[in-house]
């Protein structure tokens, strides 16, 4: 009776050990996620927060998570943020466009942007990336343009040019000129 | 940490994606195919097709296509793009090596190889000859043919000049020159060297003798003599043309010839 004892004691205790490891292990990494912020949520008195994500999603169904190192709102403009190093996914029935920026400025109720510093789009359902200095438009229709030089890969064409508008995120591209497409084609095609 | 494993996902799917264009770029084996263009570079991706305006260059296998609108049509191919017509607008020429074609619409059929020029005035300018018309130039280099049709004019590299409303030619595999060509409707031929004029309503040419032969309502000019008859030959070699009886229709051979007369000082007249 004495030896169960001292062995239900000790496996009670390595029970205890793994529970506060694994209890003490998920509180660190709830701490370590960046902070959740639903757009109308966001406090106007609010400055400069560090590690943020947003969803959103608009009613065509077309869903939003953008994902940024700091946002910062601007208190005389209730609806603009300003993002440090955002990474925005937009999920259109699964299809998958993804905007990373060293700079964007996100209005008019995160349904306009203004990405800057290194623009990169990709797209992985097209093998499409798009880079470029700067890009504008709008979220909702998924229409954004652009005045500085652009490169464009997808697949085994490659577009370079001179300014860029895009429709229905990328179902109609203009690349303005002077503008050069290259596309490659295995031995068997020639 | 979270974020780090997110950047990095990001970059190598980033990394991945351009790996297939740049993968081709390293390839000897791949074909390429480029297109500049002043104006603009339009893709509309569920049409599946690319616009290119203005003063526009496209370059593949040693084509090279000028014209101020080009619409390439492609389908996708094993993840691959892969043009498969052309269509080119306004100012078309279209050359390989020693090889022109000019006109103001051009399509060009990748899979098939066929090339149609349309329009009000188009011309082919290759090291055999030259050919104009007012309607259609097709040119198939697939199986090696030509076409033409509307006010054909065709220039040989001896300067003689065939008119006719239609006409289809087997091209040599190599250099493309012709091998057989049949001339049909209000045909014309003219050695201005040799000053000599054949009209038919038919004449089929043939590389090996360099023989036209004519039918129908021939009539052969020569200074001012005229001949007509129902069959005839023009040799381009030679320059010399000749009426040949025809035994089944039982039609005569007319003539008309007018006497040079001599001038003053020896001299023929004309």
């Amino acid at each position: 009776m004495k030896t169960i004892n001292t062995k239900f004691i000790f496996a009670f205790l390595i029970i205890i050990l793994i529970l506060v490891f694994v209890i003490s292990s998920f509180i660190n990494t709830m701490e370590s996620k960046p902070a959740k912020i639903q757009n109308n949520n966001i406090k106007e008195d609010a400055k400069k927060i560090v590690g943020v994500e947003i969803r959103q999603q608009n009613k065509k169904g077309t869903k939003f998570l953008i994902v940024a190192d700091t946002l910062e709102e601007t208190k005389s403009e209730l609806n603009k943020v300003i993002l440090e190093n955002s990474f925005t996914t937009i999920d259109q029935k699964g299809i998958l466009t993804k905007i990373k920026a060293g700079h964007a400025v996100i209005t008019n109720n995160y349904e306009n942007f203004d990405f800057s510093d290194k623009v990169l789009i990709t797209k992985k359902s097209r093998d499409f990336t798009l880079r470029t200095k700067t890009l504008t438009g709008t979220f909702e229709k998924g229409n954004y343009q652009t005045n500085d030089k652009v490169d464009i890969v997808s697949g085994n064409i490659s577009i370079k040019g001179n300014g860029l508008t895009v429709r229905n995120n990328g179902e109609y591209i203009k690349v303005k000129g002077k503008a050069f497409l290259e596309m490659l084609l295995s031995n068997v095609r020639k | 940490m979270i974020k780090k494993i997110f950047v990095l996902i990001f970059l190598s799917l980033f990394s991945f994606s351009s790996n297939g264009f740049a993968e081709k770029q390293n390839d000897k084996n791949s074909s390429e195919l480029t297109v500049e263009a002043d104006d603009s570079i339009e893709w509309f991706e569920k049409e599946k097709y690319y616009v290119a305006k203005g003063n526009v260059i496209l370059k593949k296998d040693g084509f090279t296509l000028n014209a101020n609108f080009v619409q390439a049509y492609y389908e996708i191919k094993d993840g691959e793009n892969v043009l498969n017509k052309i269509l080119a607008k306004d100012n078309v020429t279209l050359t390989k090596e020693k090889t022109k074609a000019t006109g103001q619409l051009m399509t060009y059929n990748l899979n098939n190889k066929i090339a149609i020029l349309s329009g009000p005035f188009q011309t082919l300018t290759s090291q055999s000859g030259y050919v104009e018309s007012n309607k259609i130039i097709k040119f198939n280099d697939l199986k090696n043919k030509a076409e033409a049709e509307g006010k054909v004019k065709v220039i040989l590299s001896n300067k003689t000049v065939i008119r006719a409303d239609k006409i289809n030619a087997d091209l040599n595999q190599k250099d493309k020159s012709i091998e057989y060509a049949i001339a049909r409707g209000n045909v014309f031929i003219e050695n201005k060297i040799k000053g000599n004029k054949s009209k038919a309503n038919l004449g089929i040419y043939n590389s090996s003798d360099e023989i036209i032969k004519l039918s129908g309502n021939v009539t052969l000019t020569n200074m001012d003599s005229t001949i007509s008859g129902s069959k005839g030959e023009t040799n381009l070699k030679t320059g010399i043309s000749t009426i040949v009886s025809d035994p089944n229709k039982k039609q005569r051979v007319k003539g008309v010839f007018s006497p040079r007369k001599k001038s003053k000082n020896g001299g023929k007249t004309e």
